[in-house]
C-alpha cells in the first residue's frame, strides 16, 4: 500500500514536471509575432461632442472596444462638416475609420444621390465624399446602371442589389438614422401635413394645406437660422430653398410620401427614355403676366449657366428644352436618367423670363446671384412682402394661385439663434411651426411640449444619419475584410440608440435608410454587436496577439478587399 | 526757461500715435487674414451642398480666388482693402458692406444703452461704496464682483426663462416685432416695441458690465478722498453730499471716462454671446454665422471694423489725455 502510494506519487509528480517543462517550452516557442506584422495605430476621424453628440459618444465607445481586441487608436474629434471633409478627404489619406453624417432631404428620397456621392469613383478624389475610396467595380457598374433604367421596378432590383453589395463589402454602414421631433401649435392650425425626406413641415404642401383655427390667419414659422437675403440663384442651404419654394413654383411637387406629382405641369409624358413632353397649367406670375413654356425653357438655360448646388442635379441631365406651344415643351435628356422627374421637375424653381433675362447686363453684376435687391416675382402660393436679412421674411398669400391658394392669409418666417429661444417661442405661441426635421426638439423640450395642450409633437424619421466608413486605400489595414468585419461586430447599435441618442434614432445599416420605404432593401444586414465574434473572426483569419494583447496581421497576410468579388 | 514748447510736442505725440495705430492695424489685418486661412475646413464645403460634386466646389474656389496661392490672395486682399473694396460675401454674394451695415447699427443700439446704464450706475455706486466704506462697501462690491463673474449668456437665458416665458412680460427674442412692417430708423429704434425687445439683452449686458466701472470709480474716489483739498472743503463746512458729488466725484471721474471709451469699442464685439442668446440681429451674430460658414470676406471685414473702432477710441483717449495732462505726451 505504502509503496504503491509512493509510486503513484512519483508518477504524478513526474507527469506534472513533464507538463510543466512542456508548457514552459511551448510558451517559449510561441515567440512574439514579428514586429513588422503589428497592426499599425489607427486614426479614427469623427465628430466632436458639440457637433454630433450621440455619434461622438458612439465613436468613443467603439474606440474603447477596439482597444480590447488589441487595436491601438487615436480619436480625432472634428468640429464641423467642412473640417471633416478637409481631414477625411485629402492626401495622404492616413486615417483608418471615418465617422460622419449625411442629412436626409427630399431629393435624397430618390436613391441616386446616396448610391453615388458617397460610394462612386467620381467622388473619390480630394474633396470628394467617397472618403475611403470604395471602388468595387461590380458596385460601380450597378450604381451607374440603376440611374439609366427608367422603369421603376427594374430599377428597384438594381438599387436593392447595390445596397446589399456595399453592406456585404462592409465599406459604408449607418450606425443610426435619426428620429426628429418637430412641434407645432395645434390650437392655432389644423390639417398639418408632414412630408417624408427630412422636410417635415417645411413643404409648400403643408403651408398651403393648413387651416387657421383662430382669428390670426398668418402662419408664423421659426427656425434656427440667420435669414439671408433671398435670390433664386443663390441657395446656400435648405432654409433658402424652402423660402424660395413658397414664391416660385416647380413643375412637380413631392407628395407627403415622396412621389413627384404634377404642380405647375398639368401632366408629363415619357415619349422615350430621353424625351419627355410637358403640358403646363394656366398660371400667372405675381405681376399678372402668364407663365409660358418660354419661361420654363429660359429657366433651364439660365440655371445651366449659373447653377446653385440645390438646382444643379435637376438641370445637369437636360440637353435641351424645346418650346412646342404656349404652354407645352419637350425635354431632351443627354442620356436616360431615372431620377430626372424627381430632381428636375420637383427641384428646379421656375423663374420669370421677363425678370431674369439680361439681368447681368442690366444690373451690372458678374452673375445673377449677385443681384443684391432682386425682383422676387414668382408664380407660387406666397408673394414676398419683405426680406429682412438677419431677422426674417414676410409673405402674403397668393389667393389667386391656379392650383393651391393658401388657406392662410400670410406667412412670417423668423430666424432664431438657438434652440432654447425657438422652443420658448413655440411654447408661448409667438411662433406656430418648426419646419425642417434637421433641428429636432431635445428630449426635454419634447417632454414639455407633449404636456402642453397647445402643442403637438410629431416624429420624423430621417433618411440620412450617422455612418462609419473604412479606408480602403493603399496602406490601410482595413483593406482586409476580416478586420472590417471584426470592428463592425464591435458597433453596439442598441446602446447607441438607447443611451447616446436617447431614443431619438433607430439602428441603421443600409445606405438607403428604412425610412425610405420605397427603396430600402430590408434584406440588408450589418454584423450584429458581439465582441466574442469579433475576436473569432480575427482568429479565423489568422490574426495573432502578443503577450500585451496587441493585434498582429496573419503570417503571409493577403487582405481580401471585396469579399463579393472573391466568391 | 529750459522748458520745451508744449504744443509742437503734443502734435508730434499725436502723429506718432496715429502712425503706431496704422502699423497695428496692418498687423491686425494680416493676422485676421491668415487666421482664417488656418481654420481647419474646406471653405467652400460650408456653403455648397455637402454632397456637391467636386466640379461645383472647384468652380466656387476659382470664383472666389481660393484656388490661388495664399500670398497671392493676401496681396489681392491688401490691395482691395486699401481701395475700400471688401469683396462680396461667400454666402449671400452681396457686397460685404451691405451685409455689415444694418447689423452694425443694431449692435450700436444695444451697446449704447448698456454703456449708459453700466457706467452711470457703476460709477455712482462705486462713489457711494467708496465713500461710505465698511460693510456696505464690502457686500455691495462683492455682489457686483459675483455678477461680473457670471457668464452673461447664462444670466440672459435665466431672464428669458422667467421674465419672457413664465411671466410673459417681455418678448423672448429678436430686436422688434415691427420688422414685419415698413418703418423708418426713428420708428424702428425709438418705439415702445424696440424698448420691450431691448430690455432683457440690455439688462443682461448691464449686469455683467457694471462691475468694472464700479471698481474703478470706488478705487478712484478713495484716493481722491484722501487728498488735502477734501479736508479743506470739509473745513469750509460743505455738506457731505456736495463734497462727494461736486468736488470728489468730479476728480475721480477721469479714469472712469477713459474706461468708457475703451469699453464702447470693446463691447461691440463683447456682446456676441448676448446677441446669440436673444437672437439679436447684430454684428456679433453676423460674425458667428460668418465664421461658422467660413464666409471669410464678411468675417474679416467685421473683425477689421471692430479693430478700427477700438483703435480709434484708444487714440482718441490718448489724445484727450495728452491735452488734459501734457506730461503723458513727453
Amino acid at each position: 500500500m505504502v509503496t504503491r502510494r509512493r509510486w503513484s506519487r512519483l508518477v504524478c509528480s513526474l507527469v506534472l514536471a513533464v507538463l510543466l517543462v512542456v508548457s514552459m517550452s511551448t510558451v517559449g516557442m510561441a515567440a512574439e509575432p514579428a514586429a513588422d506584422r503589428l497592426v499599425p495605430d489607427i486614426l479614427v476621424l469623427g465628430p466632436s461632442p458639440a457637433w454630433v453628440t450621440p455619434q461622438n459618444e458612439a465613436m468613443l465607445a467603439l474606440v474603447a472596444e477596439m482597444g480590447k481586441v488589441g487595436l491601438k487608436t487615436t480619436y480625432e474629434a472634428l468640429p464641423n462638416w467642412p473640417a471633416f471633409v478637409r481631414r477625411a478627404s485629402s492626401k495622404p489619406w492616413k486615417w483608418g475609420i471615418a465617422a460622419g453624417s449625411f442629412a436626409g432631404r427630399p431629393a435624397r428620397l430618390d436613391p441616386h444621390e446616396f448610391l453615388t456621392t458617397g460610394l462612386t469613383q467620381a467622388y473619390a478624389g480630394e474633396g470628394g465624399t467617397n472618403f475611403g475610396g470604395y471602388a468595387n467595380p461590380k458596385f460601380q457598374e450597378l450604381a451607374a446602371r440603376q440611374a439609366e433604367i427608367m422603369e421603376p421596378k427594374a430599377r428597384k432590383a438594381l438599387v436593392f442589389e447595390a445596397q446589399k453589395l456595399v453592406a456585404d463589402d462592409l465599406y459604408f454602414q449607418y450606425q443610426y438614422n435619426g428620429r426628429s421631433l418637430i412641434g407645432y401649435n395645434q390650437q392655432a392650425w389644423d390639417n398639418a401635413v408632414m412630408t417624408a425626406g427630412g422636410n417635415a413641415f417645411a413643404s409648400i404642401t403643408n403651408m398651403v394645406s393648413i387651416i387657421p383655427k383662430g382669428a390670426d390667419r398668418t402662419i408664423k414659422v421659426g427656425e434656427i437660422y440667420r435669414p439671408r437675403p433671398l435670390n433664386p440663384f443663390n441657395i446656400p442651404s435648405a432654409h433658402e430653398y424652402f423660402n424660395l419654394r413658397l414664391v416660385y413654383d416647380t413643375l412637380a411637387e413631392l407628395s407627403p410620401a415622396g412621389v413627384p406629382e404634377p404642380w405647375l405641369a398639368r401632366s408629363w409624358k415619357m415619349v422615350d427614355d430621353t424625351t419627355i413632353d410637358v403640358e403646363l397649367r394656366e398660371a400667372h406670375w405675381h405681376d399678372g403676366k402668364p407663365v409660358t413654356a418660354e419661361d420654363v425653357a429660359f429657366t433651364f438655360q439660365m440655371y445651366q449657366k449659373h447653377p446653385p448646388g440645390y438646382i444643379k442635379p435637376g438641370v445637369d441631365p437636360v440637353r435641351s428644352v424645346v418650346v412646342t406651344g404656349p404652354r407645352s415643351a419637350r425635354f431632351k435628356l443627354a442620356k436616360p436618367f431615372a431620377p430626372f422627374i424627381h430632381f428636375s421637375f420637383s427641384g428646379v424653381l421656375i423663374v420669370p423670363r421677363h425678370v431674369w433675362d439680361g439681368v447681368v447686363e442690366r444690373e451690372k453684376v458678374k452673375q445673377p446671384d449677385e443681384w443684391a435687391t432682386p425682383n422676387l416675382t414668382g408664380s407660387g402660393p406666397f408673394k414676398v412682402v419683405k426680406v429682412v436679412p438677419g431677422e426674417g421674411y414676410v409673405y402674403t398669400a397668393n389667393k389667386t394661385h391656379y392650383l393651391k391658394p393658401p388657406r392662410a392669409d400670410g406667412l412670417v418666417y423668423k430666424g432664431f439663434a438657438n434652440s432654447e429661444a425657438r422652443f420658448l417661442a413655440l411654447a408661448s405661441g409667438q411662433i406656430d411651426f418648426h419646419t425642417i426635421a434637421f433641428y429636432t426638439l431635445t428630449a426635454d423640450q419634447a417632454k414639455e411640449a407633449k404636456a402642453s395642450p397647445a402643442l403637438k409633437v410629431v416624429e420624423a424619421r430621417d433618411i440620412g444619419g450617422a455612418w462609419v466608413t473604412f479606408n480602403l486605400r493603399e496602406g490601410s489595414p482595413f483593406q482586409d475584410y476580416a478586420l472590417r468585419r471584426a470592428v463592425s461586430h464591435l458597433i453596439d447599435r442598441k446602446k447607441i440608440v438607447e443611451d447616446f441618442a436617447l431614443g431619438l434614432a433607430e439602428p441603421g445599416c443600409s445606405v438607403i435608410a428604412p425610412a425610405n420605404a420605397q427603396w430600402h432593401n430590408p434584406a440588408v444586414r450589418c454584423p450584429e454587436h458581439d465582441p466574442g465574434k469579433a475576436r473569432q473572426v480575427l482568429v479565423d483569419a489568422g490574426y495573432q496577439w502578443d503577450g500585451k494583447g496587441r493585434l498582429y496581421f496573419p503570417v503571409n497576410h493577403k487582405p481580401t478587399l471585396y469579399p463579393s468579388l472573391k466568391r | 526757461m529750459t522748458e520745451t514748447v508744449p504744443v509742437p510736442g503734443r502734435w508730434r505725440y499725436i502723429v506718432r500715435r496715429l502712425l503706431e495705430n496704422v502699423v497695428s492695424l496692418a498687423i491686425v489685418a494680416a493676422l485676421i487674414f491668415f487666421a482664417f486661412r488656418l481654420i481647419p475646413g474646406d471653405p467652400v464645403a460650408a456653403f455648397v451642398d455637402p454632397l456637391a460634386d467636386p466640379e461645383t466646389k472647384r468652380a466656387l474656389m476659382v470664383r472666389f480666388g481660393l484656388d490661388r496661392p495664399v500670398w497671392e490672395q493676401y496681396a489681392l486682399y491688401v490691395k482691395n482693402v486699401l481701395t475700400g473694396d471688401f469683396g462680396i460675401s461667400f454666402s449671400t454674394k452681396r457686397p460685404v458692406f451691405m451685409d455689415i451695415g444694418p447689423p452694425f447699427t443694431n449692435t450700436l443700439m444695444l451697446v449704447v444703452p448698456v454703456a449708459v446704464i453700466s457706467y452711470g450706475l457703476g460709477s455712482l455706486l462705486g462713489f457711494v461704496f467708496g465713500y461710505v466704506g465698511g460693510r456696505w462697501d464690502l457686500y455691495g462690491s462683492a455682489v457686483f464682483l459675483v455678477l461680473r463673474s457670471t457668464p452673461p449668456f447664462w444670466v440672459g437665458l435665466l431672464l428669458m426663462m422667467f421674465l419672457a416665458y413664465h411671466l410673459q412680460w417681455l418678448p423672448i427674442s429678436g430686436m422688434r416685432s415691427s420688422w414685419t412692417a415698413e418703418g423708418s430708423f426713428v420708428e424702428t429704434f425709438f418705439s415702445w416695441d424696440f424698448v420691450r425687445h431691448a430690455t432683457l439683452p440690455v439688462i443682461s449686458g448691464a449686469i455683467y458690465f457694471t462691475g468694472l466701472p464700479l471698481l474703478v470709480a470706488r478705487g478712484s474716489i478713495r484716493q481722491v478722498l484722501g487728498e488735502d483739498f477734501i479736508d479743506l472743503a470739509r473745513a469750509k463746512g460743505l455738506s457731505e453730499t456736495a463734497l462727494l458729488f461736486r468736488h470728489a466725484a468730479r476728480c475721480a471721474l477721469l479714469p472712469v471716462v477713459t474706461q468708457t471709451s475703451l469699453f464702447l469699442g470693446w463691447a461691440m464685439g463683447g456682446l456676441v454671446t448676448i446677441e446669440q442668446v436673444f437672437s439679436w440681429p447684430g454684428l456679433g451674430r453676423l460674425l458667428v454665422a460668418a465664421a461658422a460658414s467660413s464666409d471669410y470676406p464678411v468675417a474679416m471685414a467685421a473683425l477689421l471694423l471692430l479693430a478700427v473702432i477700438i483703435m480709434s477710441l484708444n487714440l482718441l483717449t490718448d489724445v484727450l489725455y495728452a491735452s488734459l495732462d501734457p506730461r503723458t505726451a513727453s
